[in-house]
């Protein structure tokens, strides 16, 4: 009988761990195919300046480096079509891939407790923020 | 059908296959319009159709039956530890851990070799993840040493190390990593190919450094530099960072986390409780949450949806494979080869080393595709020699190969990220990271084949 | 197997270290690069 709490228990984690795969395969085609807003990428970093020395390399996935000490994604900021200016992050793996710079057309998701940006990609259904 | 004796069917799969890896690398296929691991879950949709037109047609079922769940949930569990890491503080911690280790005996280059390979210690379910998060511990200690030195070409040494070491990493990972799925397929316990990988990794780590030093020499750009040394001569490496001046204080919660996470994992490894590892990977996340105060939102947020998505594409592609027959074609191709004066052990050598001859920018994506055709050329040539241990031997010379080679990718492999920071040419860390890695999957090879799993 | 992992491991990790060592300027006996080599490959060995 032991045993087969233990076997319950380790079935209810697979199968919550299976159903959280799904979520976030759904979550991340969210972020590329119906993002919450729309807007493009303004600067990296917390600080945001667009126009020191890493900024300098607008053409280039550079990231800001002592602001990201131990953190798992990039912090960017996006303006938003309505104008607004956000604090989002990006993953490491969308910057190099999709090798995002200033300038690009990012869509902005919540994830959890973060804000996701996503390169979008020309299938992105266009998402105005109001 | 049949065309010099191979399947057509099967034929017209493999050639897709590597087709669209090929054309994604030479930029046919535009990565902003067709990402590679959508192309893949295209090309797998397109054989269904081409199967059905042949008489054979595949089923749902059929491309599913390769998706494995249980490195699918491990990977999901390894993020949510990671995720909970980072919240609680951890890797920060990591950073302050090894600014202290300066002062002991280890010294400045003590602390770079434990910099450098701290990736593989703490084994992520993606490289990505510490790439990120030690980046800066990487800079500090590259360019400290390059003003102790008075040669900038040290913080390239040492960013590029720390780099593929990241991209390997994910391999040996007891988190998810690619490693597992070669112990699920070929049926052994769960860590057989772990440690051999691990120094694989050391050694490449190595090789990178020493060929960055004395051979492709990449000098970071002058500008970042400048900044960075200026930087540098304003705080001296080595003391301890005031955190409370840039207003990030370390939380108790963040070494607690580092350390119980460290003794946790060596407990499963020495122990080895019959506990599957997503339970325990679980039990770990809930620990962190309770004692760092971490949301469950904050974990969700955490997780790097890039390479889940990668390890699906990678077991649809390889599920319609299988269903049309492909891998069987490839094996009869692979031992027409082994005729030739290259024998089985050159084309051994060959299948290992495909991955960073076609690196993709995660290396799940060819290591899900490709891995039921390496174990079942292994099982065939072990069939052939007799001999047993070919099949974990070709599977960590190929899962050591597979991790590491989304350093050296140009579809935005993690180099990208060293290179970005120190404001090199994009890519020109390639071929650095692809010597180093030749010279790992050897080593790894070497091991299982000398040694068995130790 | 364990005293044979442990060899390995340490034994490739003072000897990576002695190759950054190398690679990083200094005299491949370093003292620093050895240790933090065998810090490494123990490590390596037991997680």
């Amino acid at each position: 009988m032991y045993v087969d709490y233990i076997n319950l228990i380790n079935g209810g984690i697979l199968v919550g761990l299976i159903l959280l795969a799904f979520y976030f395969v759904v979550m991340n085609m969210r972020t590329f195919l119906l993002p919450e807003h729309v807007g493009h990428v303004v600067a990296f970093g917390l600080d945001g300046e667009a126009d020191n020395v890493l900024g300098i390399y607008k053409d280039c996935n550079s990231c800001q480096i002592s602001e990201n000490s131990g953190r798992l994604a990039f912090p960017i900021k996006i303006k938003l079509d309505d104008k607004s200016v956000v604090d989002a992050e990006i993953s490491p793996c969308s910057l190099c891939m999709d090798k995002v710079k200033v300038g690009d057309r990012v869509g902005v998701t919540t994830v959890g407790s973060r804000c996701i940006a996503q390169k979008l990609g020309k299938l992105t259904i266009r998402h105005n923020s109001d | 059908m049949m065309l010099f004796g191979l399947d057509v069917l099967g034929l017209i799969g493999l050639v897709m296959f590597f087709g669209v890896l090929i054309a994604s690398l030479k930029g046919w296929i535009p990565q902003d319009v067709l990402p590679v691991q959508s192309a893949l879950v295209l090309t797998a949709f397109v054989l269904v159709i081409i199967a059905f037109l042949f008489g054979t047609p595949i089923g749902i079922k059929d491309l599913m039956a390769n998706i494995f769940l249980h490195p699918i949930t491990a990977l999901i569990g390894g993020f949510l530890v990671a995720g909970a890491l980072e919240a609680s503080g951890a890797f920060k911690a990591a950073i302050s851990l090894l600014e202290r280790l300066t002062k002991t005996p280890l010294g400045l280059t003590g602390t770079v070799v434990v910099l450098v390979n701290m990736p593989t210690i703490f084994a992520m379910p993606c490289g990505r993840i510490l790439a990120a998060a030690l980046m800066p511990a990487a800079i500090l200690f590259g360019f400290t040493l390059a003003k102790v030195k008075k040669d900038t070409l040290l913080a390239s040494i040492v960013v590029f190390g720390f780099i593929v070491n990241a991209a390997a990493s994910c391999g040996p990972s007891p988190l998810g990593g690619i490693g597992m799925i070669g112990e699920g397929m070929g049926g052994y316990p769960l860590g057989s190919l772990i440690n051999a990988q691990q120094i694989g990794i050391m050694l490449i780590t190595a090789v990178v450094m020493i060929s960055v030093r004395f051979v492709y020499k990449i000098l970071p750009n002058e500008s970042i530099t400048a900044k960075l040394l200026a930087e540098e001569s304003g705080e001296e490496a080595g003391e301890e960072n005031n955190k409370e001046e840039s207003g990030v204080e370390i939380p108790k919660s963040g070494y607690f986390s580092f350390f119980f996470f460290m003794v946790g994992i060596a407990i499963v490894f020495i122990a080895r409780p019959p506990i599957p590892i997503q339970t325990i990977l679980v039990f770990f996340v809930l620990v962190i949450m309770l004692v760092s105060r971490v949301s469950i939102k904050d974990l969700i947020g955490g997780v790097i949806l890039h390479p889940i998505m990668a390890m699906i594409s990678g077991f649809i592609i390889a599920g319609a494979l299988v269903a049309i027959g492909s891998f069987d074609v490839l094996i009869q191709i692979l031992m027409v080869m082994a005729g030739t004066p290259l024998g089985f052990i050159g084309v051994i050598v060959i299948l290992a080393n495909i991955p960073t001859i076609l690196p993709m920018p995660c290396g799940r994506i060819i290591a899900m595709s490709l891995m039921p055709g390496i174990l079942l050329f292994g099982l065939k040539v072990s069939e052939i020699t007799g001999n047993v241990w070919i099949v974990p031997l070709v599977l960590v010379g190929f899962i050591i190969n597979a991790a590491a080679s989304c350093g050296p990718s140009p579809l935005g492999g993690i180099g990208g990220i060293g290179e970005g920071n120190l404001g090199t040419a994009i890519g020109i860390s390639g071929r650095p990271q692809q010597v180093g890695i030749m010279i790992g999957t050897g080593t790894a090879v070497l091991i299982i084949g000398t040694v068995g799993f130790i | 197997m364990a005293f044979e992992l442990f060899t390995i491991s340490i034994g490739v990790g003072i000897l990576s270290g002695a190759i950054i060592n190398i690679s990083l300027g200094y005299k491949f006996y370093d003292k620093g690069g050895l240790l933090g080599g065998l810090v490494v490959g123990l490590m390596m060995a037991i997680l």
